[in-house]
Formats: C-alpha cells, structure tokens, sequence
C-alpha cells in the first residue's frame, strides 16, 4: 500500500514536470507577444526592448525554463528598477499583470475553487446515486422516467443560461438571496453558504444528469448478477440487497468519474458557473490570463489544476480498495 | 483612448444567446416598475457599489490607459489640469495646477503654477518635485502601459530611463516648490489638454512601490484606497485630508466605493436592470454588453439611470493604400459599402450614428463634410460607375476583424455589399484578445482592415497624426497604428504645419482639412462615431456623462436616500 502511494506519487510527480514542459513551449509558440501587450500604443522598438528584457522574455526559452524549474526548488527574486519582488520556493513566477507571485493569488482564489467545487460535488453525487438507484430499481416506471428525463434536461441546458436565469429569479426578482459572490466561510458562514447555493445549484443541474444514468446503468448491471439473485433468494431485505450488495458493486466507475470531475471543479473547470456568479476562482484567472498572455500564470493555473486532477486520481485509486474488497493495490 | 482600451472595449461586442434570453425574461417581467424607485433626494454618504466585468489594467496613474481605470483613477489620483464637464461642453480647467498653464517659445515651453495646500493622503503638501517625479516613472520599463506622450515630447527622454537609477530628467524644472516648467522637443500647442491625462500626476517618492503601484497608488483626490486585491474589489474611502476648496472638480459625497470585478457582463446588466438590493446603489463603468444594447437602450424603465455617452471616438474600415493601389477602386468601396447594415451588426442605433469624416463631432477640429454621399446605405450606380472606370478589376480582397459575432457579422455585411461591384472578400478573423497587437504588426496586412479609435483628448491631434502619420509606419513597425498605410506628403505636411500653430482656429482649420485629404484619398470608410451606454442603480445620482473618457463620470456621484 505505502510502496503504491510512494510511486503513484512519483509518477505524479513526472506527468506535472511533462505538463509544465508542454504548456511553457506551446505559450512561445503562440502568436501573441506578453512584452507589446505590456508595453501599450505607439510602441517604439528600443521601449519594447526594455520591457522584454525588465519581463525575463529576451533570454532564450530554455534558459527562461531552466529558471522556472529552478524557482519552484530554490525560489527567485524578481524585478530589477523599481522593487525587488521575492518570490520563495516552490516559486510559481511573479504575474506579468500583477506583479503578484502566482502562488500567492492561486492560494488567495483556492477557498472558492474548493467551497464551489466541494460543495457542488457532494451534492450531485449524493442525488445522482440517488435517482440513478431509484431509477434502477423502478425500471420502467414512472419514477425511473421521471428521474431519468430530469437528468436529461439538466446535461441539454447551458450552464450561462441556467446561470443568469436562476440569478434573475431568486436574486433580482424575488430578492430570496443577496447578490451572488463569494465571501470566505471564515468571515461570514451564512454570506458563504448564500452566495454560493446558486453556484451550486447550476453545477448540480448540470452534471446531474452523469451521474443518475451511470449509477443507472450500471446498477441495472450488477441486478443481473447471480449474486444478486442469491441474495435475494437467501431472503434478505430489499434495502440490504440494493445497498449493500447492489450500490456497492455498481459504484466503482461512478467513483473513477467522480475523482476526475472533482479534481478539476476544485483546480478551477468551473470557469463559466465562477464568471455568471461573480466568484473570483482559479478558472477565471487562468482564462484571463491567456488572454492577457501572463505566462507565469498560465503555467501557474494549469499546474494547480493538473496537481487536483492527478491527485484525485490517486485518491480515487485508494477508494476502490475500500469500496471493492476485489481490488488490491500493490 | 488608445488600442489597448479598445481591444478590451471590444470584448463588449460577443453576443451570447443565452444571455439575450434571460435579460429578455427581464425586460417583460418587470418593465415600469423600476420608475417607483427612483426619485430621493440628494445626500452624503452611503456606499457606492461598481460592478465592473474585469479589473483595471492598471491604476498607477503613469500606467493606466483605459477609460475605466482613468475614470476611476479620478476619484483618487489629481492632474495638472482636468475637465470641468458639468457644463454643456467640457471646459478645460487647472486641477494640481492653478490655471490651464502658460506656453512660451512657440509652446515649446509650458509652466504650472501648482494650488498650495494640496495634501496627500497623510498630510502631506503636494509639491512640483512629486508631479516631476511623477512624470519620470513614464520613462521607466517597469512603469509600462502608459500613454507615450512624455517619451515623445520631452526634451531628453528618448534616452531617459525613469527615475529609479537615482538619474533625472533635466527638461522638466522645478525653480520653486509650487512651479513646473516642461522643455519639449517640438511646438505642443494642446500640451495642457495631454496634462489632463491621469500621468501628469504626483506620485511621492517615499511612497512609490515602483512596479507594485497599482494597489498602493499614494492618493490626493477626494478617494484613498482601503484595500485592493487585484481582480476581486477594490475599497476606497474618504480621504479626510482633501478639500473641495482646492479642487475645482471633484465632490466628495458617499463614504465609500466597493469596485467588484470579475462578474459576467450580462449578468451585471441584468442586475443592474432589476434594480433591486445593492444594485439600487451600483453603477457599472464597462458599457452595456452589446447583445443587450438594443433591447435596454429603449427601455422606459431605465429613464433617469441610462448614460448614453458620446465617445470622442470612431468604428472604421481601413483600405490598405499599398495594396489596393487604385483610387478609383478606393473610391468605389467608399460608395459601395452598406452602413446600415454595418451598424446593424454593431448593434444598431444605439451603437452610434453615422459618420462620414474620421474626426467626430466632439473633436476639435471636426468639420462635417460627406465626400461620399450623405446616404448611409451607400450609392451602389455610383460603386459601379468607378469599378467601370478602373477597368472592371474583379480582385479579391481580404479583410480582419476580431473572431467576435458581432464582428463577423459586420465582415459579412462589408462582403455582401462588395460583391455586388464585383469583388471577393476573405473574412479572416483574428483572435480578439490579440486583434491589435496582430493587426498594428507591419508583417501582418490587409486588403480591409477593421479598426476603432478612441481619442486621449478632444482634439484633432490625438487622430488624424497618429492614424495617418506615414512616416511612423517604419518607426513602430510592431505597433503601427496606421493600419491604411497611407504616405500622403500633403497629409504628413499639413500635420506637420497643424503641430506648429498655438492659434487654436487656425489649427482646428487646418485638422479639418485633413481630414478631407485623407478621405479624398479614400484611405478608410468612417463608418460609425461611437457612443457608449452604461446604466446605474435607481438611488444613483450625480453621475455625469464623460465625454472625454466616453465613461459615466463619478466626480459628483452621491446616492439618494
């Protein structure tokens, strides 16, 4: 178990440093030029010079990573007219934009991400697994209809548009919640939880729908199982044998789903659901920083993410040895 | 103002659907009914709320160069000069300084005599070194994104690299602690409007964080900074050491501003549409989403609470001069091209109206003429006509423009009306995130290229040089702004002579004809001035439309109560 972890985070370790690799060349390989964009109207060439040369951009692209590999181990100091700006290991780099290191924002935005993403998660899981087991167990019924067409017209809906319809109805028509945005648990619980149960409401709507038909699907699956007819057959109750015998089996591949959604809803996927809402995540940020081509935070945000998806992975490894006493890691 | 605003300007164009139907659902749910809630009387305090879909590109006065951030800079940062714009037009007034300053030699030389008894935020007295130090971080690589005007102008600067090697710049003097004295290389006669921009500023030495200015910005206006973290909110509060008896603009009447970033622009305008809770109090500094323009432009519900700002500023079609070489064709296009259709995809009306000079009615030195017809949808016979004379080319053109809807629906409208006198047209849309800087590259060209310009100040020498200068083209050749590529000798003399002459009417004169030239030599289609729309809450008063900045102006904002 421990020699599985040690090299499962190994391995980890790799994929990151191949991530950061191909984010970093492919950034040079765009079109767009971080030191004109700095550098505003009527730009002379010497004033372009400078800039690049003040941004770290006129070295050549292996020294400049050389340099990043080597903040985030042993940190670096930045700026060199008007402040010194250090940035400590594990050194992510200093914004173009801000002038901020990117470990320091990526820190300040994560409570959302994690308070966004968590949340939501928890709750679509919880009433995914539900109505996907109702709707197992009342196959062709009303209820498995019911449940399934919900979850049908959850995944069909855009997230902008369930977004801006569910603020216009419960925030600027019925004034039910206060305006949406984040306010940090540790300031405000109930400042937290309101603005934030829109949020979540959308993201639950819409990845619903995943998680009812997988839990469906693959519950009507184990059904078929002889041990389930066994159990039955033994005369245990119903409950015992869906729970118990049925769920238990049925979801592994909910959890493999599960792992993945979570690790890149908290490392900032939400992007879309964060701008309707007016959270300030890491997806916002990484999405502006593409545009305003501020690669320290573009290899920033996408190792964040990369690190939760990877990590998530690992954890959902060590579940189904929980979960399914058939599995055994080694 | 500038390109950089204008890219971020842009973005307002992207037309979503969804967004379209929910503020759709608003409009007819609750049309009327906001007209209860306006009314109250004027008063002080409370807490203004400003909801902006991004972040300032910078508020460090020598950085900042969008309408946002230098309208918001107001609040906290003081000029040498300003605009008195509670009148009729905006009346140039002394801000830091006591008057609009005094040219000599040819205006080649300005002096300011600054107010005495302007303090900082810590009581401090604002002095002609802090304003000289001030205009020195321009020069600094690390105090980038500002306007060029001091590295252009002043005496020294194109060697000149900021004040952080403890180096000065010699040709701005301080003989006294209230007098400032600029030596420019070349006659400025509007210098003192370029002294209204947000960098002809005091920033204190002790207190400057150099390239960490943004969030630390040392104030002297009625506003100081409690606390900023960039792209969530920024607080300001009262800065209890500015006077109103020293400032001849600015009012201090809420207790403090709370600017949120980062919400959607549909989401904002829907908000601030219904009016309801801490909307009632909000306003918002970004224009109104252009998917939403048309259907709020209307709207009764918004009398009172809708800015409908003209901008000093023009939407054009650049016809590049190196590539389609015949005038006649030029001349052709001019005709051709369908400016109802063209504002249509802008977003109609609202958007602005249209224009046939490149200087708009704001500007000083616009003069109306149409060389091209008065009618907007174009003279097709007359298209025709001129595409015979050339000899009936059939060539294919290509034009850029931003990969937006809103764009791409306008390169449509361009490549109908241009097919009908017989020329092809490739779209070929750019990234809008990156449009200018593409676009401004000289290894990038164009048959047609889309382009919008927004003036520093409202004055003709702000446009037409720096659009049309053909000599800058081999200057900048990554940030050329001259996206026609016109050399025209008869346009870069009469800049040069306009440069030379203080007597504004004679100036004005000489820009107007100009601008004529430019149009004789059919070099770009002006096709709208622009307007900008952005709403407020209901209890929001004293919010004056910026003409200058093409912004709601929150010098005299007060909430009602």
């Amino acid at each position: 178990m421990f020699r599985y972890l040690v090299r499962r985070l190994l391995a980890a370790a790799v994929i990151m440093l191949v991530i950061t690799t191909i984010t970093f060349f492919i950034f040079f390989a765009l079109p767009s030029d971080p030191a004109l964009l700095a550098c505003g109207k009527t730009c002379s060439p010497s004033r372009l010079a400078e800039i690049r040369h003040s941004l770290g951009l006129d070295r050549s692209y292996l020294t400049q990573y050389w340099e990043f590999l080597k903040g985030l181990f042993a940190g670096r100091d930045f700026g060199d007219q008007s402040v010194r700006i250090h940035c400590g290991a594990p050194c992510l780099g200093v914004s173009f934009q801000t002038d901020t290191p990117v470990l320091t924002t990526l820190l300040s935005d994560f409570p959302a991400d994690l308070s966004l993403g968590l949340g939501a998660a928890v709750a679509f899981l919880v009433l995914g697994v539900g109505l996907g087991t109702v709707a197992a167990v009342r196959r062709g019924r009303a209820a498995d209809k019911a449940a399934v067409g919900l979850a049908l017209f959850g995944v069909s809906i855009q997230i902008y548009f369930i977004g801006l319809l569910l603020l216009y109805l419960f925030v600027d028509k019925f004034q039910l919640l206060p305006a949406s945005g984040y306010t940090p648990i540790t300031e405000d619980p109930v400042g937290w939880f309101q603005g934030l149960v829109l949020p979540w409401t959308t993201l639950v709507i819409v990845y619903l729908a995943m998680y009812t038909r997988l839990t469906r699907s693959a519950m009507l699956e184990v059904f078929a199982e002889d041990y389930m007819r066994t159990a039955r057959a033994k005369g245990l109750p119903a409950a015992t044998v869906v729970l118990k015998h049925g769920l238990r089996a049925a979801i592994t591949p909910v959890i493999t789903i599960f792992g993945m959604d979570v690790g890149s809803l908290i490392g900032g996927s939400a992007v879309i659901t964060e701008s309707v809402f007016g959270i300030n995540g890491i997806g916002k940020l990484a999405v502006d920083s593409v545009q305003n081509s501020d690669l320290p935070v573009i290899l920033g945000t996408t190792l964040f993410a990369a690190t939760f998806v990877v990590l998530a992975n690992v954890v959902v490894d060590l579940v189904y040895g929980l979960v399914d006493p058939r599995v055994r890691l080694a | 103002m500038t390109r950089m605003t204008r890219s971020t300007r842009g973005s307002r164009t992207a037309a979503l659907a969804a967004a379209t139907v929910a503020i759709a659902l608003g409009a007819t749910a609750c049309g009327g009914s906001s007209a209860t809630g306006a009314g109250g009387t004027p008063g002080k305090g409370g807490t203004l709320t400003v909801l902006d879909k991004a972040d300032f590109d910078h508020l460090d006065p020598q950085r900042v160069y969008t309408t946002e951030g230098s309208s918001m800079d107001q609040e906290i940062v003081r000029d040498l000069t300003g605009w008195d714009e509670t009148g009729s037009k905006p009346r140039l007034v002394g801000d830091l300084a006591t008057d609009t300053g005094t040219p000599s030699k040819g205006a080649t030389v300005w002096t300011f005599h600054l107010r005495h008894g302007v303090e900082y935020q810590d009581g401090t007295e604002v002095t002609a070194a802090d304003v000289k130090y001030g205009v020195e971080r321009f020069f600094s690589s690390d105090i980038n994104g500002g306007p060029p005007y001091a590295a252009q102008w002043l005496v020294g600067g194109a060697g000149y690299k900021g004040p952080y090697q403890g180096r000065q710049l010699g040709s701005i003097r301080t003989p006294d602690k209230y007098t400032i004295v600029f030596h420019l290389n070349q006659p400025v006669a509007d210098f003192n409007e370029t002294t209204a921009m947000t960098g002809w500023a005091a920033v204190p030495k002790a207190h400057d964080t150099g390239s960490t200015y943004d969030t630390k910005v040392w104030s002297d206006g009625p506003y100081m900074i409690k606390s900023y973290t960039k792209n969530k909110e920024l607080v300001l509060t009262r800065n209890t050491h500015w006077s109103r008896s020293t400032d001849p603009i600015r009012q201090q009447n809420v207790d403090e501003m709370d600017v949120r970033f980062g919400q959607d622009e549909s989401a904002i305008d829907q908000q601030i549409k219904a009016d309801a809770g801490t909307a009632r109090t909000s306003i918002q500094q970004w224009p109104i989403a252009g998917s939403d323009l048309a259907r709020l432009a209307g709207d009764p519900a918004l009398k009172g609470r809708y800015y409908k700002i003209p901008a000093p500023g023009i939407n054009y079609l650049a016809i590049n001069t190196t590539r389609v070489k015949n005038l006649k064709v030029r001349q052709a296009i001019e005709y051709a091209i369908d400016k109802t259709t063209v504002r249509g995809a802008f977003g109609g009306s609202a958007y602005g109206d249209y224009a046939t000079t490149m200087l708009s009615p704001g500007i000083g030195g616009y003069r109306k003429f149409s060389l091209y017809g008065a009618n907007p949808a174009g003279n097709l016979a007359k298209a025709k006509e001129l595409m015979k004379q050339a000899g009936n080319p059939r060539p294919t053109m290509s034009i850029a423009v931003e990969n937006t809807p809103t764009q791409e629906h306008f390169a449509d409208a361009v490549k109908t009306a241009l097919e009908r006198i017989g020329i092809h047209v490739n779209i070929s849309p750019i990234d809008a995130a990156n449009y200018f800087s593409t676009i401004d590259n000289t290894k990038n060209q164009y048959d047609l290229t889309w382009g919008d310009w927004i003036a520093d100040w409202p004055d003709a020498s702000t446009v037409l040089p720096t659009l049309f200068d053909g000599r800058l083209i081999a200057r900048n050749p990554q940030s050329n702004q001259d996206l026609s590529y016109l050399n025209d000798p008869k346009v870069d003399a009469l800049i040069d002579r306009a440069a030379k002459m203080t007597d504004v009417a004679r100036r004005n004169t000489a820009y107007g004809r100009m601008d004529e030239q430019i149009l004789k030599d059919a070099a770009v289609v002006p096709l709208m001035y622009m307007n900008f729309s952005d709403m407020s809450g209901s209890q929001v008063g004293g919010v004056i439309s910026d003409t200058i900045l093409a912004e709601p102006s929150l010098v005299h904002v007060y909430l009602k109560h």
